[in-house]
């Protein structure tokens, strides 16, 4: 009965460690050697348009040219960035012209990590601000970073990616 | 006496103080009903803001699709009864082009860079991979600094490429200040 009792009481103390073990692991795992992929951006444009797009003035540009199965942007931008983390929106400038034959989504990253992205921006449409995503706070603290928007460009029709894209550094301050 | 020579030497006191009147070389005294212009001068100082950066870059590109097409002959051998095959294969192009054209007020460095996707055995190449482009001058947009980079895709591709497309690589294009490195 005795034996019993300690064979039992050793495996329970064995299974104990083993799990003490295999917790340490994971989260050293997790925090140390974990790979934080980036988001990528859509293969196919997101279905709805971005709601804080605003209409921008009609200069009468006529549309680019472009060859079919080509494309042809133009991108208007300012590269400083502010994060308002109690408002919870991130202020930029950033227009698809109307001259654009493209529909563009913009993400603003910082160190590989998709921070906000935008729905579609359809031509001779601007963002000034976007929604921040619920968990950004957790992201960032006061302070400034190195960024970039990363511009994907999507077919109007069938919403098919381009196999061209732009990268734009920026600087981000965080308040 | 005391007091008739402090008096005295009161009055002589007095008298020695002189008093000191400025006159104006051309200016008239003024009675009570004349009338005097007052200049009034208004000044406007000029001072230049400078102006706030406007970054705007135009992107073209051509059709990024790029078809190889195989053929293949066979030639009858009377004597043996067989066919003898042979099988080539080329591209309907293999080049297309990237164009980045500035229209900032100041000037842009833009990159070029192609990004292989999956194990296609085709790879691409670009003419050029970097450049500055000098800042929009006022009045003359149609000489807006510009750049074209032509892609250039070689190899044969192997099963992985479908008939119907494959996404074999993209073009990332990053465009920064011209000071930064």
């Amino acid at each position: 009965m005795n034996k019993d009792k300690k064979s039992k009481t050793k495996i329970l103390i064995l299974l104990l460690i083993l799990v003490t073990v295999v917790s340490i692991v994971i989260t050293v795992w997790a925090v140390f050697f974990r790979n934080t992929s980036p988001i990528l951006a859509p293969d196919h444009a997101p279905q709805t348009t971005e709601e804080n797009a605003e209409k921008m003035k009609d200069d009468g540009t006529e549309k680019m040219e472009a060859e079919e199965g080509g494309g042809a942007v133009s991108i208007t931008y300012a590269n400083e960035v502010t994060i308002d983390l109690k408002g919870k929106k991130a202020i930029l400038l950033f227009a698809n012209p109307q001259k654009s034959i493209q529909n563009m989504v913009v993400q603003l990253v910082i160190d590989n990590t998709v921070i906000v992205q935008s729905d579609i921006l359809e031509p001779g449409n601007q963002v000034r601000e976007l929604d921040l995503p619920d968990n950004a706070e957790k992201q960032l603290v006061k302070g400034g970073y190195d960024g970039k928007f990363v511009v994907s460009f999507y077919d109007p029709d069938s919403g098919e990616k381009a196999s061209v894209n732009t990268e734009i550094p920026v600087s981000v301050t965080v308040s | 006496m005391k007091k008739l020579f402090a008096i005295s030497t009161a009055i002589a006191i007095a008298l020695s103080v002189g008093v000191t009147a400025f006159a104006d070389s051309g200016g008239e005294i003024l009675g009570v009903s004349d009338n005097q212009s007052i200049n009034v001068i208004a000044k406007c100082s000029k001072y230049i803001v400078e102006n706030q950066i406007v970054y705007s870059v135009d992107m073209k590109w051509d059709d990024m699709t790029f078809t190889w097409c195989e053929k293949s002959s066979r030639v009858w051998n009377p004597e043996k009864h067989t066919y003898s095959g042979k099988v080539t294969g080329s591209w309907d192009k293999n080049t297309a082009n990237i164009q980045v054209t500035n229209h900032s007020n100041a000037g842009v460095r833009v990159d070029f860079v192609y990004k292989p996707v999956g194990s296609t055995n085709l790879s691409g190449t670009l003419s050029v991979t970097e450049d500055t482009l000098t800042a929009g001058v006022e009045n003359d947009y149609e000489h807006a600094d510009k750049v074209t980079s032509r892609l250039t895709i070689s190899g044969k591709p192997n099963q992985t490429v479908s008939e119907t497309g494959t996404r074999i690589g993209t073009i990332t294009i990053t465009v920064s200040p011209e000071t930064s490195n």
